[in-house]
């Protein structure tokens, strides 16, 4: 029964082995940190004007989910981007370009509203003159197309939209060249995107999430909900149903391929709109609208559909009554060419341009009580975080801030390694001279050991945990764990032998004692690996969490492995020589042994 | 049995005497001389430049630092992974960014011409914060293996761990201050590893003194305080093995991490380990089990028990000879046999 047992363990943890060693030389790797693969982590540490606010959690996950929108345009592969107490840690693996990436995470957020003046339509003369919104990556993982760091910035006139529209194809062209020759003012694609407001006119729509409306509260709250309604109700209209706009350019290249978008992308390249855009709303005495007036931006219901509702201070809300109102004569006077639209830009990015609802009137604007309606509401959480960053009283500065070259990183993993099995190999000989065939049992636990170690943190890698410098040391450290458990119990074998027990007695009464032993060192090891890693910070974590899962492993291992091996083998009779070799010679002899105390 | 005793609890006061120059000396050494703390504690900024040109001083790279802008400019050559040199130069914060870090960056890349340049800032409140962390992670530790110790073994031998572990501590703080090694965050991981081995060892040592504690009693034989240095002696091997297996991969760990630029992270780790790993060996065998059986020796049940020993005539305070530990460990087989669970509940 003891032996079924011993047997049925000794296949189970030779199974698990095999399929990590199996897993391992089918090409599965563990994820590495950045310290191993190169790259650059930083911790920001948010400064705030004033006081610190009472919902520091939540602007810090507001914060984060800036940063990663910034981030994007790095292209990298697996940002990381995390709260640490009160710290914001960024891992960007692979990124070597240490200013721009200071530059591109320590920026204040930068929040606008800007009156549109046209839609630029891509592919026309005029979208070409400016910069390339977009840049193509080459990083496998990764959307190709990421917003450029060259783009055009709101002082030069012109922004482009966060959205990227669908790539123009053959089709595209040849309907838009059959339906309306113009290029400015049309949609190239699907007409679902296009809004057309209550009074008909064509108006190029907007935003890239689904805003459609802005409508007041102001005095007749049922307006607002009526006119967030039409809206909805009428937002599927069709683009042909509308008269297109009179024709600019009428020198329309006939094959896609002959268009030259000037940015040296392919035609079937998705690019956002761009936004000509004036200066700011400003109130009479002068005080520009920016993201700073917003004093909240809280998502929810809005009448029957969702949207995000906007607080400002007071000279902001002017400011803005002054900017719905502009927005609102832009869209009754369908002469001057302007599309009535509002446009929200955060970093260089239009992240939304409203239309005006028919509520808000020409000459008078909202004064208060603003809502953006967009439809669900993801696209409303969404906004409003864009919105709260403009009103994130937040500057982040570098606490601390760390690149690692790729060759750096992987010469570290090299002679980590190196170090690893030199240390393996050393153990190995040691416990092979002085322990003969119980040495060959523990190197095979330490086979085992090695093979679980690199499985379960490969299979980690899988939810997120990268294998940093510290990790391989700890792993280093518990190789002298595991060796020790062997140690503990050989020993607990040689001294029973040595009072006297005959061999397969001592191997089972010695088991238990040092199994004893080993579980009270190992919980002490584990104490203090759960400690560190629950308490300390940055690389200490790595090393508390490998040395950690090295101490279970390690109980494991002693019980299915050398427990079985050595309980098997014992009972064949071969273990006899290797256990008595060191004080064999002056054994007493079993029979005085016996009698008891004399 | 050859196996060869050392009789450490009857020389109880020469392991004392050296323990007490051991932490005397490092206290005056962290007291007159300090820690050198690397960025991560004091804040600060570092560059490590990889296949640098040879024949640069330190004193070039520093000057030219200097005249960059950076004050307190500290510069260390290092050999590169496959021979070339490289560079360490730790200097005074620089925020990233800043137009300062730009020109010093700048200045250092003019001059050495690196393959590849690493930068690393860590502002002030940074280190406070991690020491903050360490010292209460320390502290957490503590009472959770005081608490252990004392649930799974005795109050008396969870306070000489713990004074055994301090032991350890100071001493390896006490080298590191007086050979002036670098102080850095992943000495501190290494320190609280250290702490786990030193523990592991002495629960090992203690575990098998509360073993043969149940068999002190009835033939009145030994003494607890030889009852202690026979429970040292059997785990001895058992010590010195798990020391060499420990301190085999350790060490290569040092000798192939030491030769890499910048890899600071494995010879900070691997040079503490070093030092604890031997240090917490000999506090295992030669500071807690003395303390132990000084201490323990002293309540009055052993004291009868020491009396009662006199009486017998057994009047050395050495270890008993190598057939008499075989005589006295008789009845720990015979019951051994009998039972477990009996005989650890006395």
């Amino acid at each position: 029964m003891k032996r079924n047992s011993m047997r049925a363990s000794l296949i189970a943890i030779l199974v698990v082995s095999a399929i990590a060693v199996g897993a391992i030389a089918a090409g599965a790797r563990p994820k590495l940190g950045l310290d191993l693969q190169g790259g650059i982590s930083a911790t920001y540490t948010p400064v705030f004007e004033g006081d610190q606010p009472d919902d520091l959690d939540e602007v810090l996950a507001q914060t984060i989910t800036i940063i990663r929108q910034r981030i994007d345009t790095l292209g990298v592969a697996e940002p990381e981007i995390s709260q640490v107490g009160g710290d914001i840690q960024v891992q960007l693996p692979g990124v070597t370009d240490a200013d721009r990436a200071n530059e591109i995470i320590g920026r204040t957020a930068q929040l606008g509203f800007y009156p549109v003046a046209r839609l630029l339509q891509p592919g026309t003369e005029e979208y070409n003159e400016t910069a390339a919104c977009i840049i193509e990556t080459d990083q496998p993982d990764l959307d190709p197309w990421i917003p450029s760091p060259d783009r055009p910035a709101p002082d030069q006139g012109v922004v482009c939209g966060a959205e990227l529209l669908p790539g123009l194809t053959q089709d595209d062209l040849e309907s838009i060249l059959e339906s309306a020759p113009s290029e400015s003012a049309t949609e190239p694609g699907e007409g679902a995107d296009v809004e057309s407001d209550p009074s008909g006119e064509p108006t190029p729509a907007s935003s890239p999430s689904d805003t459609s409306t802005e409508s007041s509260g102001d005095g007749e709250p049922a307006a607002t909900v009526r006119a967030a309604q039409e809206d909805a109700s009428e937002a599927p209209t069709p683009t042909g149903t509308d008269a297109p706009s009179p024709s600019e350019d009428p020198t329309t290249p006939a094959s896609i391929d002959d268009i030259d978008f000037g940015d040296g992308l392919p035609a079937d390249a998705p690019r956002p709109y761009k936004y000509v855009i004036d200066p700011p709303p400003q109130t009479a005495e002068g005080h520009e609208l920016t993201g700073s007036d917003i004093e909240s931006a809280t998502p929810g219901l809005v009448g029957q559909s969702y949207g995000v509702t906007l607080e400002f201070n007071a000279e902001g809300t002017e400011a803005f009554r002054v900017g719905t109102s502009d927005a609102a004569c832009d869209r009754d006077d369908p002469n001057n060419g302007r599309p009535g639209l509002l446009a929200i830009v955060l970093d260089d990015l239009v992240e939304s341009a409203p239309t005006m609802a028919e509520g808000v009137l020409c000459g008078e604007g909202l004064s208060s009580g603003a809502t953006i309606t967009t439809g669900s509401p993801e696209s409303a959480e969404d906004l409003a975080v864009v919105l709260s960053a403009g009103a994130l009283p937040v500057t982040l500065e570098p606490t601390t801030f760390t690149t690692v070259s790729p060759t750096l990183g992987s010469s570290s993993l090299r002679s980590g390694l190196v170090a690893g099995l030199v240390g393996l190999v050393l153990v190995a000989l040691y416990l092979l001279w002085f322990y003969r065939l119980l040495g060959a049992i523990a190197i095979g636990s330490l086979l085992i050991f090695g093979a679980l170690v690199f499985g379960t943190i490969t299979l980690m890698g899988r939810f997120g945990f990268a294998l940093t410098l510290a990790g391989v040391a700890g792993i280093i450290v518990a190789i002298g764990i595991t060796a020790d458990s062997s140690i503990i119990y050989f020993e607990r074998i040689r001294d029973e032998v040595a009072v006297g027990k005959t061999t397969r007695l001592a191997v089972a009464r010695g088991f238990d004692s040092a199994f004893r032993t080993n579980l009270a060192g190992n919980t002490v090891t584990l104490v203090a690996a759960v400690i560190l890693y629950a308490l300390a910070l940055g690389p200490v974590r790595g090393f508390a969490f490998t040395l950690g899962l090295a101490t279970l492993l390690d109980l494991v291992i002693m019980w299915s492995w050398t427990r079985a091996v050595v309980g098997l083998l014992a009972g064949r009779g071969i273990l006899g020589p290797s256990i008595r070799r060191r004080q064999a010679a002056p054994l007493p002899a079993p029979a005085s042994d016996a009698g008891g105390v004399p | 049995m050859s196996r060869f005793t050392i009789d450490i609890v009857g020389n109880m006061r020469r392991w004392g005497i050296v323990s007490a120059v051991l932490v005397i000396a490092s206290l005056l050494a962290l007291g007159i001389r300090g820690l050198d703390l690397s960025i991560d504690f004091v804040g600060g900024s570092a560059f490590t430049l990889e296949g640098i040109e040879s024949g640069l001083t330190v004193a070039e790279i520093r000057t030219a630092a200097e005249d960059a802008g950076a004050t307190d400019v500290r510069v260390q050559l290092v050999e590169g992974d496959e021979g070339e040199a490289g560079a360490l130069v730790r200097t005074s914060e620089l925020t990233p960014g800043s137009q300062r870090a730009q020109d010093v960056q700048d200045a250092l890349v003019e001059i050495t011409n690196p393959t590849a340049l690493d930068e690393d800032f860590v502002g002030p409140s940074w280190g406070r914060q991690i020491s903050v962390k360490a010292l209460q992670a320390l502290v957490v530790f503590l009472l959770a293996i005081l608490a252990y110790i004392s649930f799974r073994l005795q109050f008396k031998m969870a306070v000489v761990a713990i004074v055994t572990l301090a032991h350890d501590l100071l001493v390896t703080l006490g080298i590191y201050a007086l050979f002036g090694l670098p102080f850095s965050p992943n000495t501190v991981i290494a320190l609280l590893t250290i702490l786990g081995y030193s523990l592991y060892d002495t629960v090992v040592v203690f575990d098998r003194v509360q073993e043969n504690t149940a068999h002190l009693g009835t033939p009145g034989r030994r003494t607890y305080q030889q009852m202690v240095n026979t429970s040292l002696n059997e785990v001895l091997w058992r010590s010195l093995n798990t020391s060499i297996t420990s301190l085999l991969p350790v060490l290569s760990l040092l000798v192939f991490g030491a030769q890499l630029l910048g890899a600071t992270t494995l010879r900070d780790l691997a040079l503490a380990l070093s030092i604890g790993m031997l240090l917490g060996v000999y506090s295992s065998l030669f500071v807690a089990g003395p303390l132990l059986a000084w201490w323990r020796g002293r309540d009055d049940d052993m004291q009868a028990l020491a009396a009662q020993h006199a009486d017998l005539g057994y009047a050395e305070t050495v270890a008993p000879a190598v057939d008499v530990v075989t005589e006295a460990r008789r009845p720990v087989t015979s019951e051994y046999v009998r039972g477990e669970g009996k005989r650890r509940r006395r």
